[in-house]
Parts: C-alpha cells; structure tokens; sequence
C-alpha cells in the first residue's frame, strides 16, 4: 500500500451529523470497515440503496461496520437525514467536507466503495471502487450484475480469508473537487 | 528570411505570458447559453434531472462530469444521427458547443464577469394552461425500488359525452425522474380494460399494448411523452376524436430508483369544437415475424418495406426495439430512385426511444417505398442484453423479447385516401403473414367502408378461417351481409357472433336490430332491452327497442324509449316517426300530430310518415 500514503493521515474533519468528528477506519483489533461515497442526488447511488441495504444486514452481524460518506459540503445533515430516511440505507452517515476520506481513499465517483482492515501499522485499505459491475459506462447498463466485487471483498473477509489489495473503476458521478 | 520570420514570430508571442490563453471562456459569457438551452429543461427542479443545471455553482461542481458525458454524446440524449432527418426539438449539442465546453472545463471553469443570462421561466402546472378535462388515474401505482425496469399499461377510461375533438392531450406522468417515457393508446373496445382485469395491481404488465378494434379508425396521432418535451398541440385541422366510451391507455416505462416510488398519472385533454379537416394516419413498418436471433449473434437484421398507393407528407416517426437493437435506419426510395432518410439511430437505445416529429412533412409521391432496416446484438458483448448469458430471442413484448417497428405518420391529400393506405398496408402485411386474421379483417373493413361489399365479404370469411370464433369478426361479417341485402344469413352471424362471445354487444346491438327488420319483434325485444341497458344513451338503441314495443303492443314503455331516442337523436326521422305512431296508438292525437310533423320537416318526402301524418290529420279532422 506504498502507493496510498494518504491512508495513515489522520482525519481532522470528517464528521456525522452531529458534528462529532468520526475516523471509520478500524483502529488495532477492530472488525473491517466498509465507507461508500454517495450523494443525495446521484441516480446511480440511490440506485444501489437496497443492494447497500442488503449488505449490512447481511455482513454488519459478522463484525464490519458500514458508512456511508457525502463528501459534497454542501449538502446539510438534514439532506442527508431526509435522503437516509427516504432511501432506508441503515448506515451510519458521515460528512467529508474537506475531502479527506476522498483524498485517503481516491475515490472519484458516487456510489464508489472502500474497504479498511486494522492492519499492526494502521488502518489498511484492501478495496476500494465499484459495488459490481451493473453499470459499464453512464447510460450503459446491465440488467444484473454479473460481478459482485463489493461483496466478494465482505465474503472473504467475513471467511477471514486474506484479501489482496486492489481496486476497480466505479461508474457513478463525480466527486466535484473543493472549491 | 522564412527562418528570421519564424524566430520573429516566437519572440513576439513569447513577450506574451506563456500560459495566458486566448480570451477564456467563462460561465456568463459562453457556457450558460448552452446549458440553460440544453441542459436546464430537465436539469431544474421537478424535472426529470436528477440534479438542477440553473447557476454557476450547479454547473461548476459537476463540470468534469458535464465534459465527459457531452463529449461522449450521453447527454444531451439526442440518438439520431445528423444530418439524416431534421427534427422539431433537436436536443443534440453542436459540435462547437462541445468543444466549448471541453476548453471551458480545461481552463478551471471560471465564471467571468457581467451577468449571466437567466434561466427561462418555469411554468408551474399544465404547460398549455387549464385543461378542459382532467382524467386521473383511481389507484395509484408503486414503481418497486429496484430491479430491471418497469413496463405497466394504466387504464384511464374518458368520461366523454358524444364525440369530441381533441386539439392537444398533455400527460402529468408522476415524479419524472422515475418515469422514462409513456405512449397513450385509445381503446374503444374495452379490451384493455379486460387484461387490466386478470392482472392484480393496478394496471397491467407488457412492454407493448396493441389495441383491438374492429371497426376501420386508424391510429392517426402520436400521443407519447418523453421526459424535458414541450407539449405539444396537434396542427390546426388535425384534432383527433375521443369517443364517448373509449379508454385512454397508458404504456408507461419506469426505471426504478433506489426507493419504492408512488405513481399516479394524469392526462390533461384540450377539446376543440372545430372537427378535423386534416387526416393523418400511422403506418407501421415491422417485420416481428422474422426476429428469431441466435444467442451470440452480434448482427441480426430485419427490414421490412412499404409501397405508398398515395402521395403523402410524412410527418413524424417512432423506431421502436427493445435491449438487442443496435442500428436502426428508416428510409425512402422515391420512384426515380432517390433515397431520402427519415431517421438514422447508429447506437439504439431502448431507455432513450421518442417520437420524432420532422421539421418539414418530407413530401413522398405516390409510389415511393418506405423502408426500415433494424439491427440487433445478441452476444454478451451487448451489456444491455438482458440474457446473461444469451439465449434465443423471437418477438414478444418481454423486455426479455423483442421487437422491430417503425411508426410513421403521414398525411395524404385527402380523407379518402386513407382507405387507399389501409388497403396496401394490409395487403403488404398479408405477404409477410400469409392467413393472417389481422390483415384479412382489418382489409375486410377498409373493403367494406369503399364499398366492395363481396370482397368485404370475402376476406371476413378468410379471417374466420384463421379464427372462427372471433365474435368481431363474426359480426362484422354479418355487418356487411346485411349490408349486400342478405338479411338472413347476417342474423345467422350475429348468432354466432354473440354463442362465441355472449357480452359482445355490437352482435346484440346489430342481431336486435336485424330481427326488427325481419319483423320479429318478439323475438328481438330482450337483445334490444339488453342493448339499452348497456348503452343507454345510445339513440339508435333505444329508437329499435321503442320500435319493437311498438310493434308488441307495449305502448307506454315505447313512448318511454322514443322520447330518450328524440332526445338522444333530435334530427333522426326513424325515431319521430315511432314516436308518432306510438303516441296516436295511445290516443295523443296532438302530440303524435307533433311528431310526425317533425319527421316530415326533416325528411320532406318521407312516403311512410307522410301517410301517418294524413291518417292522423283525418282522425283528427284537420288537414
């Protein structure tokens, strides 16, 4: 992971919607952490909201926490509780004002996934892009996915099955930078 | 002297700071035109954007994105190719735009100084104002929050009275970020409203609806929404009939959103009271007979061809296929051999289909043959193929299925030549399906309305042969028996009619009516009472029933059925003269006098009421 320095840098302004500042990734001996980047207004990401649902029913019970990160500051926590209500996502939902998680993780797109292990030398990024591979490019679609990454990631490490690092390119909308 | 130039050159620019571009593009200057034109009319709120495109700030944040998807053409959706047919409400960006877009988005996307143009006004309700009637649909429909999309067909019967001219229709479709497009249907046979029936949940499944009908009215208007369309009202001169009884029929395309999302359309109608002087009528090109495509098969073609017995205008068109098509063409070869494109769509898709209405009618002559050719991907290199993997396609209205079509409206000179296009249609269609009972009926019909009786009667026959117990099909041949002066052998269809279809009414309507002419009132009297109740404000029904109850002997109920029959009908001499007759048969001298005063004032010759009217005036001793 020498190519992702980024990672080890301390999150000094990623908060919930409370405004307490919150760091996701699995500190020593803490289970997986599973962050995905969506907006309240990305078609793609709203799309996945039962598939996101979906997997933390089905892995939170096997020790991985789940977040999702809105890394637009402009959208307010009371978008965020709306859209949460609205969609039923059951996760906990954190806001990347400064872009620090998107700049730990390089993710591009909503909806994009990254996945932490604890690692001795901190928190390790072992994934990070598409939730599957449904969408191919914008207006190009799959009827069904016909790879599931996301979950093949949580499979293996809910098996404790060792995962190597690597990451895919995710369809969605993008990340608009800081102003 | 060239080299000293060319130094000369590069010390003058390099006075200049390098990096200084020419004069940048900004926001306020360039960029908002273009995308408050192409982009705000479904990127504002309550549209079907999934996110507003109004300000600076909006633009800004997804400017990366807004480069992307233009140069790639994802957006604005403008599928047809140029250059191959010119459309009312082009979509597609100039190439200059795209470009411009890409420069601005490469020099930071600055905003720039002065105003920027202001978005155009939003209208708040129904686009062309207060509709003259609201039809909402009773139940609504939840679009289920994922899964592949949505194809569901709502019915929404018209509460019309009579006939009435409708100028332009404009659809509320529900949330539109949900809703990818919708085709109105008109169904005067209640055979929707039947498959609504079977099907739980409001409304019922299918890609495609075809309506039934049995009586020759061709479709005649594209009635489609499509997300960021202006409504549009129909050409003067070419309103389009809504018939007391006739359902409108939604066949609507959801895409679900991530959540359940409630839908509950509703149609706007703006009624005209100037008839229509103007004909047009929609030819469908197709060819689903042939669609047997092989798992794998990267390039399946079908084509299907039309010959024009008429010249027309053409005024519209609407490609129609499913996930596997790939290249859809649509053409013309006039009689000198001049091809003339309708429409090129190089990269078929199905989520982004529409009608496309020309810019000008494009003039054909008689005799020009219309043409489409559609290509189809069945391998797994097709993303959209909802088979994984592959597997066999034919024709069907699953999306799983598929389908080839291409409407076209056109607009012959005259009314009548309506007929001419009805014939060669389905005389061309009868090459593709031999035996088809469609084609042999709906030829009947156009055979019958120009009045070749035998051949009417003719190609009835052949259809039954495809379907003996088609009950329109049985009536409409004894229709045009009838018609022929065959009496006896009609009431023996219409029989037959109603044994294959005991609810069918226009077998009742016309099996009572025959037996009136028989003179077998006793016998015609419960299908006619059945008739009534049925339509009650039907006049010709009601003027048979008081005509047979005249004739039985039933006085009061006759006068009762008569007087609904004047009123329903205030210029039919059949029911004034009933009417007449019964009220003198019961004694009402004065008003029967009435009566058949009036039947003569609209039929001055009319021997029979003329007769009546002097018997009467001798009973009464006036003359």
């Amino acid at each position: 992971m020498h190519s992702l320095p980024a990672v080890a840098l301390a999150l000094a302004a990623v908060v919930d919607l409370s405004g307490a500042t919150v760091d996701p990734r699995p500190g020593a001996g803490a289970g997986p952490a599973v962050v995905v980047f969506v907006r309240t207004d990305c078609p793609v990401s709203n799309r996945y909201a039962p598939e996101l649902r979906r997997l933390r029913e089905q892995f939170s019970a096997r020790g991985i926490s789940f977040w999702l990160v809105y890394p637009d500051r402009a959208e307010t926590p009371s978008a965020i509780r709306r859209h949460q209500s609205d969609f039923g996502f059951g996760y906990r939902a954190l806001r990347d004002p400064q872009h620090e998680l998107v700049q730990a993780t390089r993710a591009t797109v909503t909806p994009e996934a990254a996945v932490f292990v604890a690692a001795a030398s901190g928190p390790q990024m072992v994934y990070r892009g598409r939730i599957d591979d449904r969408y191919v490019d914008f207006g190009r679609s799959r009827a069904a996915p016909t790879r599931r990454d996301l979950r093949e990631v949580l499979e293996a490490l809910a098996q404790g099955v060792p995962v190597t690092p690597r990451t895919t390119v995710a369809i969605g909308c993008s990340i608009p930078p800081l102003e | 002297m060239l080299l000293a130039g060319a130094v000369g050159c590069g010390r003058a620019r390099s006075d200049q700071p390098a990096s200084a571009p020419p004069p940048s593009v900004t926001f306020n200057q360039q960029v908002a035109p273009i995308v408050l034109r192409h982009c705000a009319p479904c990127h504002r709120p309550g549209e079907a954007g999934p996110f507003s495109l109004l300000t600076y700030r909006d633009v800004r944040k997804r400017a990366d994105q807004i480069a992307r998807v233009t140069a790639s053409r994802y957006m604005p959706p403008w599928p047809p190719e140029p250059g191959y047919g010119s459309f009312v409400g082009e979509r597609r960006l100039p190439d200059d735009d795209v470009a411009l877009l890409q420069r601005w988005v490469r020099e930071g996307a600055p905003e720039g100084t002065g105003a920027p143009p202001s978005p155009p006004p939003q209208g708040e309700g129904w686009q062309l104002g207060r509709p003259d009637l609201v039809v909402q649909m009773k139940e609504t429909y939840t679009v289920p929050a994922e899964g592949t999309d949505v194809f569901r067909n709502f019915v929404l019967p018209a509460p019309v009275k009579g006939t009435r001219y409708v100028r332009a229709l404009e659809l509320r479709p529900g949330d539109k970020r949900v809703v990818h497009h919708a085709n109105i249907l008109l169904d005067p046979t209640g055979s929707a409203r039947r498959r609504d029936a079977r099907d739980p949940g409001p409304g019922f499944a299918g890609m495609d609806v075809e309506m039934e009908s049995d009586r020759f009215e061709p479709d005649s208007h594209f009635l489609f929404w499509k997300p960021g369309t202006a409504a549009v009202s129909e050409p003067a001169g070419m309103a389009w009939t809504l018939d007391e009884g006739t359902d409108l029929v939604l066949n609507m395309h959801f895409q679900p959103s991530g959540k359940p999302e409630p839908i509950r359309p509703e149609v706007g109608l703006y009624f005209t009271d100037e008839p229509p002087t103007r004909f047009p009528m929609l030819l469908q090109l197709e060819h689903d007979g042939a669609i047997d495509i092989s798992p794998g098969d990267s390039h399946f073609v079908i084509g299907d061809h039309y010959d024009l017995p008429v010249d027309v205008e053409v005024l519209g068109v609407y490609p129609h296929a499913h996930y596997l098509g790939k290249d859809v063409q649509g053409f013309a070869i006039l009689p000198d051999g001049t091809k003339k494109w309708l429409i090129w769509i190089r990269d078929w898709d199905f989520a982004w289909q529409a009608v496309y209405r020309f810019a000008r009618p494009l003039f054909l002559p008689r005799g020009s043959r219309v043409e489409m050719r559609i290509a189809y991907d069945n391998s797994a290199g097709n993303v959209r193929n909802p088979s994984d993997p592959p597997r066999r396609v034919v024709a069907g209205n699953r999306s799983t299925d598929e389908m080839g079509h291409m409407w076209i409206q056109v607009l012959p000179r005259q009314k009548e030549d309506r007929w001419a296009l009805q014939e060669a249609y389905m005389r061309r269609r009868l090459e593709k399906y031999p035996g088809d009972f469609v084609a042999h009926a709906n030829l009947a019909a156009v055979l019958e309305e120009r009045g070749r009786l035998e051949e009417a009667i003719a190609e009835y026959r052949q259809a039954l042969r495809a379907r003996p117990r088609s009950a329109p099909a049985l009536n409409n041949l004894g229709a045009a028996l009838q018609a022929s002066g065959r009496l006896e052998e009609a009431v023996a269809r219409y029989r037959d009619a109603l044994r294959a279809e005991p609810d069918y009414g226009n077998a009742r309507h016309n099996l009572g009516g025959a037996l009136v002419l028989q003179g077998a009132f006793a016998e015609a009297l419960p299908f006619l009472r059945e008739d009534v109740r049925a339509r009650p404000d039907d006049a010709t029904a009601r003027n048979n029933l008081g005509g047979a109850l005249l004739a039985t002997g039933h006085l009061d109920e006759a006068i009762r059925e008569l007087r609904h029959a004047v009123d329903g009908e205030p210029r039919s001499l059949e029911a004034h003269y009933n009417l007449g007759r019964a009220l003198a048969a019961r004694g009402r001298l004065n008003e029967a006098l009435e009566q058949l005063e009036q039947a003569l004032r609209i039929a001055p010759g009319d021997r029979d009421a003329g007769q009546a009217l002097a018997e009467l005036k001798a009973k009464l001793g006036v003359n």
